[in-house]
Parts: structure tokens; sequence; C-alpha cells
């Protein structure tokens, strides 16, 4: 579904990925895991368009080098991005609705994204900056879903919430996962959870693939040092 | 090599006034104190940042300093010129307090309101002379003979001397700091520099400075009015100049004068399309050029290639 | 009775005033930019339906619907062919290139129309008054107020339930973000432009039907629309209406107890603004 190959990022002068090479299959999850830094957010805006790139992005074959951002997301590029990013004076059902703006339709409506989070169906008429840090992610992934995306970027959900909280939003994110053909890219810095999430997995050190491999049985101590850069060589 | 050029061609330009005519002199006066006022005026906003669309406000200020101070208190003009100056750098010192709660576009717009205030102010003045304006008192103080090439030595020394200032300015630690706080204040705020005080030191020195030139300049018209001195023209040469040429250049007036009366002197017999050509290229610049002018000579410079950080 | 008169005088040159206020509010929100030629295009917009008017002979209202849609025109083609290209996290460069096009604008209007005075005749209509008992209104600066009223509640109307205004106000929160939601921003900052244009153009043909204008009223009616705004508080449209009418006011008493004082106390008021509310009359505590 998405293949990239040869990418780098880079933000004015300063690049922040170096070469990645990876496939992501309709309805896998792979999950980005590195220190901060790492440059799992700069691969996801490379792949939005969000910033400057260099190396092929292909989605279902079609090479989406050099199209802007809306383009990309009306080709089926979608993402929650790091610190939710709400549209501040929005209400949550608005907040909602602007992700269907790319024009894509498929089964992510209004009712199926609030019976997924009926919490957002109950605060719909809410300002979203109103909301707590769980409902605002749940309105990001929600908002991500409107779009109906093939490939759905997910950056740092659990970041900065209660453990329980986060475990309901991964408990969702568990949900789409058995019922959904979308391609998924989960950017985390819990490795256990990252793993847990995923079904395959690709450890960046310092803008670079330092290890990837499948998440089932993965070894977490050989990501444990994957993730500080210690005994690899870089 | 390049100091012995430097300064043949100031030679050249203090001597002017032996072998040129009145019309040249006049010309070569008034782009001196264009250059000047650019100069000035580039300091807060091409070095630090501190964009004023108001400083018509201070060559009006330095204008009407200079008649008063020879009017009122007798001083000589060669006296009164330079305190000119000092006097419109005390002023504009003076509503700092309120200006500098404002930023970015604010403080220029802000800047702009105060500039027209002081023009309303100066036309109700009687003192002053009311909107028909004054002629200088002390117009008798310099032989008549003497008069053209003593306004043209006082801008031409105004000139050098803000781009000198500027220069110096600029390699000094100050210098250094200015350009920090453009750059990145919470930075430049964490190695210790005091933005607020960088910047009221370069906003009185700009002011001081356009203060002189506009008296330099008022000097050599003999009368001045308030529509006149407070027009918002001033600004808009002095602000295309500086970004055709390069802000936060030493050599952007220079290059960025010389177009602009290229552009005037060539379409003198075409009305106002000479400023229509000016903002054309000034937005031109900002598009394809931002550096200004000035910046041509980096483009061909491969000894500096760009280091990634 | 004066005091009443001097009032009702007061709050509809306030709405005049607002209008002036309410394209560059805009602007101010949603891109976070200003537009120095935003009082050109009020006066070129005045202009143009000058020009059709006079020039061309069409009827009064045809040259005012033709120079709107002119003015969204071009506000539209300048943003996208050169306003767009210097925008940033830095507001300077389009600062300046703004302070560029309306020098531009103003020089161009020069040398088409000549430095006279114009105005656009609306017959009758300019003198008729009602009689109030002991205060007389003109009828055309009370219509001016109302239509300057109607659109402050039009395009509060449009940001709150329309598709289009839900897209500008997500821009207006998050620019970055709004192309992941498939919209291009610079075709929506575009659109703002250009309706800040036609907004702007409206309340120079109404200042042209009021009186008199020449290529070189852009400057003043920018400094009122600046006051406009930073009085009434940034990014709030009610705010400008605020604005607008504490400026008309300020602008009428003045005039009637200082004749000469032109701008001044509109100008003081500002700089008192600055100093005792810097949020404005109608603003949240905000950093600028």
């Amino acid at each position: 579904m998405l293949k990239v190959d040869g990418l780098s990022a880079s933000y004015g002068d300063y690049t922040a990925v170096f070469d990645a090479r990876f496939e992501v299959a309709a309805g896998e999850t792979l999950a980005l895991i590195g220190a901060n830094g790492a440059g799992k957010t700069s691969l996801l805006h490379a792949i939005c368009g969000l910033c400057s790139a260099q190396g092929r992005i292909t989605l279902d074959g079609a090479d989406m080098h050099g199209l802007t951002a809306a383009k990309r997301a009306q080709l089926g590029v979608a993402l929650s991005p790091e610190g939710r990013r709400m549209f501040a004076s929005l209400s949550v059902q608005e907040n909602l609705e602007i992700g269907a703006n790319t024009g894509r339709t498929g089964p992510w409506t209004l009712s199926s994204v609030t019976k997924l989070f009926p919490i957002l169906g109950e605060f719909a008429d809410r300002p979203a900056r109103l909301l707590s840090g769980g409902q605002q992610q749940m309105v990001a992934i929600g908002r991500a879903l409107m779009a109906n995306p093939k490939v759905l970027l997910l950056d740092e959900v659990s970041l900065g919430l209660a453990p329980v909280v986060a475990q309901e939003v991964m408990q969702a994110l568990a949900k789409l996962r058995t019922e959904s053909g979308i391609a998924t890219i989960l950017v985390e810095q819990d490795i256990r959870r990252a793993i847990a999430a995923s079904d395959r997995f690709l450890c960046l050190l310092e803008g670079r693939v330092v290890l990837q491999g499948a998440s089932k049985g993965a070894d977490l101590d050989a990501i444990g040092r994957a993730y500080f850069g210690e005994g690899t060589a870089a | 090599m390049m100091r012995i050029l430097l300064a043949l061609a100031t030679a050249a330009l203090i001597a002017l006034p032996f072998f040129a005519d009145r019309g040249t002199m006049f010309l070569a006066m008034e782009i001196l104190v264009i250059i000047a006022l650019a100069q000035a005026w580039n300091l807060p906003a091409g070095y630090g940042g501190l964009l004023s669309l108001g400083h018509h406000g201070f060559i009006g200020l330095g204008g009407y300093a200079l008649y008063v101070l020879s009017r009122d208190l007798g001083l000589h003009v060669l006296v009164a010129i330079p305190a000119a100056g000092i006097v419109t750098g005390l002023l504009a010192l003076a509503i700092t307090p309120v200006l500098f709660r404002l930023r970015a576009v604010y403080f220029a717009v802000g800047m702009w309101v105060v500039a027209e205030i002081i023009r309303i102010l100066v036309m109700r003045s009687d003192w002053l002379g009311g909107a028909s304006g004054m002629p200088l008192a002390g117009a008798r103080d310099i032989p008549r003979a003497w008069m053209l090439p003593t306004a043209y030595w006082l801008a031409l020394a105004t000139a050098l001397g803000a781009t000198v200032l500027v220069w110096g300015l600029m390699r000094s630690d100050f210098g250094l700091r200015l350009k920090a706080l453009r750059d990145d204040e919470i930075a430049a705020r964490s190695i210790g520099v005091a933005p607020n005080r960088v910047r009221l030191t370069v906003f009185v020195l700009s002011a001081a400075m356009t203060g002189m030139a506009g008296a330099v300049s008022y000097f050599s018209a003999l009368f001045i009015t308030p529509l006149g001195a407070f027009d918002i023209g001033w600004v808009v040469i002095i602000v295309f100049v500086t970004i055709i040429g390069g802000m936060g250049r030493l050599s952007g007036p220079f290059l960025g004068a010389a177009l602009y009366f290229i552009l005037r002197e060539g379409l003198a017999d075409f009305g106002n399309w000479y400023l229509i050509a000016l903002g054309t290229s000034a937005v031109l610049a900002m598009l394809v050029l931002p550096g200004g002018l000035a910046s041509l000579g980096d483009r061909f410079n491969f000894s500096k290639t760009k280091e990634q950080s | 009775m004066i005091v009443v008169d001097v009032i009702l005088n007061g709050l509809m040159l306030g709405g005049l005033y607002a209008l002036f206020g309410l394209g560059l509010s805009l602007i101010f929100g949603v891109m976070k930019i200003a537009n120095i030629a935003h009082g050109e295009f009020a006066i070129g917009g005045a202009f143009l339906a000058i020009a059709a008017a006079i020039f061309l002979g069409a009827p009064l209202w045809l040259a005012v619907i033709g120079a709107l849609i002119l003015s969204f025109v071009i506000g539209f083609g300048l943003q996208l062919v050169l306003v767009n290209r210097v925008m940033g996290d830095d507001p300077v460069p389009a600062l300046l290139m703004t302070f560029g096009l309306s020098i531009i604008i103003q020089n161009l209007l020069v040398e088409l129309f000549g430095a006279d005075n114009r105005s656009l005749d609306i017959g009758p209509l300019a003198t008729a008054g009602i009689d109030l008992g002991p205060v007389s209104i003109g009828v055309f600066p009370l219509i001016l107020f109302v239509v300057a009223i109607a659109l402050f509640a039009a395009l509060h109307w449009m940001l709150h339930h329309t598709k289009a205004g839900r897209n500008i106000r997500a821009t207006s929160d998050d620019p970055d973000m709004v192309g992941m939601m498939g919209m291009e921003r610079a075709h929506i900052f575009a659109i703002v432009m250009g309706v800040s244009a036609a907004l702007a153009a409206l309340a120079g043909i109404m200042l042209a039907m009021r009186g008199s204008i020449t290529p070189f009223s852009g400057a003043e009616r920018l400094l009122i629309a600046f006051e406009v705004i930073v009085i009434g508080g940034l990014g709030s449209i009610w705010g400008s209406l605020l604005g607008g009418l504490a400026l008309g006011l300020v602008h009428v008493i003045a005039l009637r107890l200082d004749p000469s004082s032109g701008p001044l106390y509109g100008h003081l008021l500002l700089l008192a603004i600055l100093l005792l509310r810097p949020e404005g009359l109608a603003g949240r505590k905000a950093q600028r």
C-alpha cells in the first residue's frame, strides 16, 4: 500500500531522516520506535508533505513526490499529529467534520466515529479546546479517520495521557486494527506498548533505521539497545 | 587597495563642490540624505528586526528642531544641526514607553500613528508657524555663496557618519547582541542580552541620525512646512531603497539609492511612474532576491559554502 | 439635544469606520499579517465603481457590484501570486510586500484618474433627512450604518454556520494543519484576502458616496482601520464594530469641540488604549 524508498527528510538545512526504506501493507500496523529527536515525527511529516523530502513515496503505486499536503490527504494519507493539534475555536463535531473535507468516502462517518469514541458524541457541541487530553486525542484520531484514509499516521497518541486513558485509546486502536483495512504507522516511545500494538516495527536512531522486524516474538532487549544506540553499527 | 579606493572616492566627494554645477550639487546632496536616512532606518529594521513606518516623524522633528534652535536660541546652524539630531533622539526616547509595548506589525503602524500625531500637533502650533510653516532664521549664518557647498558637505558628513556608525556598531559586541536578538529572542535572552535596552539604543540612535539628516535636508531648503517634513513619502523612499538594496547590509542603502535615483531621473518625464517602478522593484526583490542587490555578490561567492548544522 | 445629535452622528460615522476595520480584522485574524494596502484596496475599489459609473455610464448598482467583484478578484490574485510567497512565521516580509503594493496601487490611481477629488453621485438621497423632533438624521448615513451592521452579522453567520466559515476558522487556529484536512492553505488565504478586499472596496465606495476621495485617501483609511481593530481588540469581529463606533464617536465629538483637530483625538485614543488596555475594548489578554 505505502512504499517508502530512500527517503530523507529535512527542515531547511537540518536533515532529520536519512535514507529510510520500508513498506506498509493494507491492514498492517508498523510501529516507529525511537528516542526523542530520532526522526520519527519528521518521517511522518515527510510522508504527509509537511516538510521537504527526497526519495520515493508511493501510495498504491502512485508517486506522491512534490504533492502538497492537501493533495496527499485527498489521496488517502491522514495524520493524528503530535500534540493533537485541535482546531481550538471549532467544536468537537466541527473538528471531526473538517476531517471529511478530503472528499473521500467510506465506512467512517460522524456516527461510526462516535461509535468508536462514544464520549465525542456526548461532547459534540463543546469547543474542542475545553476537552481533556485523552478526549482531544480521540478527536484527533477520529478527525483522521473521517478522511477514510488508506494510510493512517498516528504520532505519539499516548504521550501525556494518564495510563488509564492511554489504555483506553490503545484499546480503540486495537479494535481499529482488527476491523479496518487501513495501513497504519504508529509512532510511540513506549517500546512495550508499540510492539503490542503493531505487526512489524522499525527502530530509528539519529535519523537512520537501525533495526526492523516482526513485532511478534521481537527481542525487546535488542530493541532497547537499538533505541539507545548501544552496540549497533550506526 | 580597498582602503585607497575608499579614500580616493571620499576625497573626490569632498571636492565635488569645486567642479560640479548647482543641479548636480542638489542631486548629490539629495542622494546623500537618502543614503543617511536609509542607513538610519536599516539599523533597527534590518539588523534589529524593529521595523518602523513612522520615521518621517523624526525627519520632521529634526527639521523643526533646527529651525527652532536657530530662531529661538540663536544657535549657529552648524551647531544647531547636530543638536537637532540629539533633540530628535531625546524625543524618540520619550515615546518609547508607549511604543515599546508593541511588536512587529503593531510597532510599525504604531510609529506611523505617532508621526501623524506629531504632524497634526505641529500644524496646530502657531509657535511653529502652523500649516504654512516657517523660514530658516539662521540662513544668514553662512555666506550665500557657501550655502550649497555647506549643505552638501553636511549631507556627505551625515551619510558617511551614519555608515561608519552602523559599520562600527555591527562589528562591536553590541552588534552581535542586536543580531542575536533579531534571530532568536529567547536564545538571546538566555545568553544575557537585555532585549529592551538593546532595542531602545538602536531606536534612539536611528531617530537621532534621521533627525540630523532631516535637519540637513531642511537646512538647504531654507523653509519648512509640516506637509513636506512629515510626508509619508519619505518613508516610502527609505523603505524601498533599503529593501531593494538589502536589509541588514551596509552596502544596501547605497545600491538601493542608486537604483532609486536612476529610476527617478530616468522616468522624470513620466509623472509618478518612477514610484510605480520603484514599488514593483521592491516587490520583485522580496520575491526573487530577499537579500536585495547587496546579496548578488554572495551568489557568486563560492568560497563561503553553507555548512549543514 | 445637541448631545443626542452628536452621539447619533458619531455612531453612524463609526459604522463606516467599523466597515474599514472589518476586512483588516479578518486578515489579521486568519493570516496574522497586516495588509498595508488595505486603504488602497478601499480607495481603489471606489475608483473602480467611479470608473464604471462615470466613464462607462453603468447604473450605480451595477457599478458597485462590478467593483466589488473585481476587488475580490484582485485581492484573491495578489494574495495567490505575491503575498503567499512571503508568508511565514515572520510577519514583516508580508508587511513590506503589501506596503509595496499600496504604493503601486496609489500611484496607478494617480496616473489613471489624476489627483482630483472624486465622488459617486447618489442623487437626492445624499441630502435626504428624517426629522425626529429636535434632532434630524440623514437617510444615507443611516443606510450606511445599517449596511455596516448587516455585514458584520453576515460575516459572523458565514464564519460560524457555513463550511467555508468553519474552514477559515480552522485556518486561523492552526494554518499548518489544514493541509492535512485536504485544503490548500494558499487558496484559503487568497479567498480571505479577496473577501477582505471586497469589504474594503465597499467601505471605500460608501466613503465616495458620502463625500469625496482622491488617490491619496488610502493612507488615512488604513490608519482608521488599524485603529478600529486595535481599539476594539484584535481578532474579534465584534470588537471591530465596537472599535469603529468608539472611534466614530471620538471623531465627531472632537470635531464639535475642537474643529481643527482632524484625526488627532482618534490617534490619541489609540495610544491611550495601548497604554491602559492593550488587549482592546473587547479583546482577551493576548501577546502582541
